[in-house]
């Protein structure tokens, strides 16, 4: 049994965020190599994926976004054992509760599942994490026009330098360390939905600067005039949870991201008690548990250098 | 008149009938006001005065009083 052809959304026709307008041919039925099988749209402009080969069309992503590269069905042989419809596996089985109301998935949190998928695809997560008490950090970073998120991006970008296995893409054969650090970090406010732009070359900013570049970054998170290299191409995720009241997470991988840190804090009674948690979730085929403890203390050591050398915390 | 809208755009985004802002309030002197309170602030002075700041402009008020000058400067431009 030969594995089935992929059919890969392909960009060099033009650029932009890529949705399947339709499919020309129903799921499961005959095609021909060459024949034009489904219907693309980016940047206002459509154009046809061919088939890659004959054979029967199983469709993997029915309709919305999808991503440059990103593998949206397969051929597969004649007579060959064909897996689940994609419309199957979407609705699941069936309940045992009888009632209630069915909500359609949305083509945004279709999309946010495939990426987690993904990120789970052949890895082996793993996570540790550290606690840091920063007192009364979080107010100083806010009185002087900073903000918390803005300080752990920029500890995170520069221990990622020293610690380059966990700004990197795993995959079955090797490591692929990124030269850029490009630190997504994720967004969810109501309506707007989980996004991840991005917040480039942090390494080499101020608090002040990558706080100033995510309030852009939010404003056009807000206003969805985020561009499309502004949400593409992380290396590395940052999910801030700490002002939810959340006390710790266990992130999951993105994509093919080597690693994911997740903060969370406590705030004690006393506000000198407060204290950060951070979950790194990270590929053990690109580094160990001990590496990902020492990339976790050396986040957690430039905080606290920044806690100490800067009293106003911005 | 600016003054008023500003201040219903304030208590607006900050969901509090009673707070009062002065051209010298500033984010510490108002709880919630964080940079996800500050990009909403933004957006709703825009709705509210039909203008666009710039993403340059984001996140350069000091206080009250800066975004007011800011504001009165694209009013008197347009």
């Amino acid at each position: 049994m030969s594995a089935p052809a992929e059919i890969r959304v392909s960009l060099d026709w033009g650029g932009g965020e890529p949705m399947i307008v339709r499919w020309l041919v129903a799921d499961r039925a005959p095609v021909k190599r060459g024949q034009a099988i489904c219907e693309i749209e980016a940047s206002k402009a459509t154009a046809d994926i061919v088939s890659p080969a004959d054979g029967i069309l199983v469709v993997v992503i029915p309709d919305g976004d999808v991503r440059d590269q990103e593998v949206v069905g397969h051929i597969h042989a004649v007579g060959e054992a064909l897996p689940l419809s994609a419309a199957a596996v979407e609705r699941g089985p069936e309940p045992d509760v009888e009632g209630g109301t069915h909500v359609p998935r949305s083509l945004r949190k279709a999309a946010e599942i495939r990426t987690l998928e993904e990120g789970r695809r052949g890895s082996l997560p793993s996570t540790v994490m550290q606690q840091l008490v920063v007192g009364d950090l979080v107010d100083r970073l806010r009185d002087g026009g900073a903000s918390l998120t803005a300080l752990v991006i920029l500890a995170v970008a520069r221990a990622l330098r020293k610690h380059r296995a966990f700004n990197a893409s795993a995959s079955d054969t090797g490591v692929l360390l990124h030269d850029a650090v490009r630190i997504g970090v994720a967004l969810d406010v109501e309506p707007h939905g989980l996004r991840v732009p991005i917040v480039t070359d942090a390494d080499t900013k101020t608090v002040a600067e990558i706080a100033g570049d995510l309030q852009i970054l939010l404003y056009k998170y807000m206003t969805k005039t985020l561009e499309p290299d502004e949400i593409r191409g992380a290396t590395f995720t940052l999910t801030d949870l700490s002002s939810f009241g959340v006390a710790w997470s266990v992130p999951l991988l993105v994509g093919r991201q080597a690693a994911i840190l997740g903060l969370g804090m406590i705030r004690g009674a006393d506000p000198r008690d407060t204290m950060l948690t951070f979950s790194l979730t990270f590929d053990h085929r690109v580094a160990s548990g001990r590496e990902a403890a020492l990339f976790l203390s050396d986040v957690r050591k430039r905080i606290s250098e920044h806690m100490v050398s800067n009293d106003s915390g911005a | 008149m600016l003054d008023s809208r500003v201040l219903r755009v304030f208590r607006e985004v900050f969901d509090d009938e009673q707070l009062a802002v002065s051209d010298t309030t500033s984010a510490r002197d108002v709880p919630d006001w964080d940079s996800l309170a500050q990009v909403k602030l933004v957006i709703a002075l825009e709705q509210e005065f039909d203008v666009r700041f710039s993403t340059t402009e984001i996140g350069t008020w000091a206080c009250v009083g800066d975004l007011k000058r800011a504001l009165r400067s694209k009013l008197g431009a347009a």
